[in-house]
């Protein structure tokens, strides 16, 4: 029997997640004050401690932790729901996001039970925000070409080194560092480890990076002989390689690949709708919605692979490249329908929101992996490498 | 579902059994007379057919997998939609014509009351019988004719499937069928279904040969370049086969009225793609007649346009969604999905 390279079984979304997604709108909906076109457009890059504070106290933050923890204990589709429902009305959720996406999955499945007890309750609780310390001036893509280093001393570890591109570093708790605990950058995936840090440690020297658009999210992060104790070891010593590519499936499915231009898109159609619709325009709504629907079908699929416990890695990764492309064409695309109807005119703030999308779309297909690596593990995936 | 996993299995040793050569033509010469025969003596073609008529009562959510195997296996046959319209009407056919191939036509705009035309018909060269259906006009009751008493075209190409059908004397414009059915969207999902099909199909034969075939003194599968143009192929394949899956499962009675369309159009964009790259990663050699690759291409670009392009399936999408129904994505999906 003929049979699909992938397989991405469809899923819809659980009925019973309908009331969690009426409380989220109900929530929403008494949110002051009103969000421009641009913070929207931000969306998880926009960081607001007391919003992640009023998600937390709802029940929003870490909705698939145990109870005993601090969580919810609900299944992914009601996260998917509870995520979906933030990221299309582009609210401000970068403060929490990182910690709740992947640093909580990941203590709970390598930490010790101290680790669970002490960070989890705290990022459900949004008193604990989390940044990832990965890249490396010499190691992007390249990841396991790390040379941050933690050499073991008395009672725990001494860090040195540098991360870069850091997302928030100013602004978070912790980090959840990849470093070289044994061996050398030529050992390759041997010999690496993953560590918890607080930022607050003496040695830690965070200096900001201003981007394109000049925002500040990105930093460096330089570490001078930074002690930590024991107990900030993650998972085993060594084993921090296959750890981060767990992580990273955790990091590359979720719908934030599909919904980093989804305000722009409702914006362009509230406008079109109030100005004389353009020819042009249903084809190109259209378009769009076409690979909307079409993606978010793949995204619940991935979802319910995770539930069942799968890794689906080459799923998680096509799901990523073909959803950065929709996110990095949508911008694009609008700006060029209302350069081409000039007889309509244009809100300020849908054009400076789309101007911002475009210059920060590139980063869409960056961050959390490149469209090139994607490619290659998906090649892989193929039989191919 | 566990139900038809055997009913699944059957249908798809008998279609790979048509082709003993998977380079021979479904419909060429005595392979071809012989190959719908068997399909006839299996009884799949009933197999939406309500259970007390003999069918299987097999519903859309059900088809999906069936109709991706037929484009898997036969391009050059309308085994989907004669499977679909048998389900539909089958007390219209005759004992004659219900083991007919039978496809569906669109009534072309300049028909009038003494001539019906349909331009480019699908599957024009292999149907015995249409389903003639007015795209535009859904008050206009659909026909079911024989194609031996209309006009035929061939649009100067035999290598494409189309025929251009002229029926010119209206007593011979067939029976209506009173039947209040969306037939534009179920032709467009079980085209969408049949590409997947004939999509997992190419990606599988270019894989091989991207295996096979060596340049500069390695396997052309080890250069990036290849590598990355066969994750693309991979990507728009998944994203087909992931849509019309889920078109077809949120079909329950009737094809789904907007997921149907979104199906047709992202799979004919995933067709494009993908056959371009088919091609490019073959050379010279996938072009020839007697290389299976050009079997399932040439019927991905006649599909392509077949039952609403792309843009065609956009634009509606588009329009409801500009119409004001809802207010915005979030609305959307919480009325339509």
């Amino acid at each position: 029997m003929m049979t699909a390279v992938t397989n991405f079984e469809a899923k819809p979304l659980p009925k019973s997640t309908r009331a969690l997604r009426e409380d989220v709108q109900t929530f929403l909906r008494s949110y002051k004050p009103k969000l421009t076109e641009i913070q929207k457009a931000k969306s998880w890059m926009g960081f607001d401690r007391e919003f992640s504070k009023a998600l937390a106290k709802k029940g929003f933050i870490g909705l698939t932790v145990p109870k005993k923890f601090g969580g919810q204990g609900k299944d992914g589709f009601s996260r998917f729901t509870v995520i979906e429902e933030l990221l299309l009305n582009g609210m401000p959720v970068g403060a929490h996001w990182i910690a709740d996406r992947q640093s909580a999955p990941l203590i709970l499945k390598y930490g010790t039970e101290e680790q669970k007890s002490f960070y989890l309750p705290k990022i459900c609780s949004a008193d604990a925000f989390f940044c990832i310390g990965m890249s490396e001036p010499n190691s992007g893509s390249d990841l396991a070409s790390v040379r941050t280093r933690a050499t073991k001393i008395d009672g725990g570890w001494s860090l040195s080194g540098q991360k870069i591109w850091t997302t928030n570093a100013h602004l978070c708790d912790f980090m959840i560092i990849l470093v070289r605990t044994s061996g050398t950058a030529e050992d390759r995936h041997e010999g690496l480890s993953q560590f918890i840090v607080d930022l607050k440690q003496p040695g830690i020297d965070i200096r900001k990076i201003r981007d394109l658009t000049g925002d500040h999210h990105f930093n460096e992060v330089f570490f001078n002989e930074v002690f930590l104790p024991d107990n900030c070891l993650v998972g085993k010593e060594g084993a921090g390689w296959q750890q981060v590519i767990s992580e990273l499936a955790f990091e590359r499915s979720g719908p934030e690949r599909i919904y980093s231009s989804i305000t722009l898109f409702d914006a362009w159609i509230q406008h079109s709708r109030d100005t004389a619709l353009t020819s042009d325009a249903p084809v190109l709504a259209g378009k769009i919605l076409t690979e909307l629907i079409t993606l978010r079908a793949m995204s619940l699929s991935v979802v319910a692979k995770i539930e069942e416990g799968e890794e689906p890695v080459i799923e998680s990764a096509i799901v990523k490249d073909l959803g950065t492309e929709l996110e990095q064409m949508i911008p694009h695309s609008l700006a060029e329908n209302l350069a081409t109807n000039p007889e309509s005119v244009v809100s300020q703030e849908l054009l400076s929101a789309l101007a911002y999308g475009m210059q920060i779309s590139p980063t869409y297909s960056l961050r959390g992996g490149t469209r090139e690596i994607l490619r290659g593990m998906i090649a892989r995936g193929l039989g191919l490498r | 579902m566990n139900d038809n996993k055997a009913l699944l299995e059957g249908f798809s040793d008998l279609l790979e059994s048509l082709s003993s050569h998977p380079f021979t033509s479904t419909t060429d010469g005595e392979n071809g007379s012989t190959a719908w025969q068997k399909i006839v003596d299996s009884g799949f073609l009933g197999i939406m057919a309500n259970e007390n008529a003999g069918g299987a009562g097999l519903a859309i959510p059900d088809m999906q997998a069936f109709w991706v195997e037929s484009g898997a296996n036969t391009p050059e046959i309308p085994l989907g939609l004669s499977m679909l319209i048998s389900g539909l009407i089958e007390k219209k056919l005759t004992s004659e014509t219900k083991n007919l191939p039978i496809s569906i036509a669109l009534r072309s705009v300049d028909s009038d009351e003494n001539t019906l035309r349909c331009r480019s018909a699908a599957f024009g060269s292999s149907a015995e019988y249409f389903v003639v259906i007015d795209p535009l006009d859904p008050t206009w009751s659909p026909r079911l004719l024989p194609k031996n008493d209309a006009d035929q075209e061939d649009l100067s190409l035999p290598s494409s499937s189309h025929r251009n059908l002229t029926w010119s004397n209206p007593h011979s414009f067939g029976e209506k069928i009173d039947l209040s059915y969306p037939w534009l969207e179920a032709a467009a999902l079980v085209t969408a279904c049949t590409m997947t099909g004939s999509l997992n199909r190419i990606l599988e034969i270019t894989l091989e040969y991207s295996k096979q075939r060596s340049q500069f003194g390695k396997q052309i599968s080890k250069f990036q370049a290849i590598q990355q143009q066969l994750s693309v192929m991979a990507e728009e394949i998944s994203a087909a086969n992931a849509i019309t899956q889920y078109a077809c499962m949120e079909s329950l009675e009737v094809p789904h009225p907007l997921l149907s369309g979104v199906a047709k159009a992202r799979t004919s964009q995933a067709a494009e793609k993908s056959l371009k790259i088919a091609h490019a990663v073959h050379g010279a050699i996938g072009i020839t007649e007697e290389y299976s690759l050009q079997r399932f291409t040439r019927a991905l670009i006649d599909w392509k346009t077949d039952f609403g392009s792309e843009s065609f399936w956009n634009k509606r999408i588009g329009k409801y969604l500009l119409g004001g129904q809802t207010k915005n994505f979030s609305e959307f999906i919480t009325t339509n999905l």
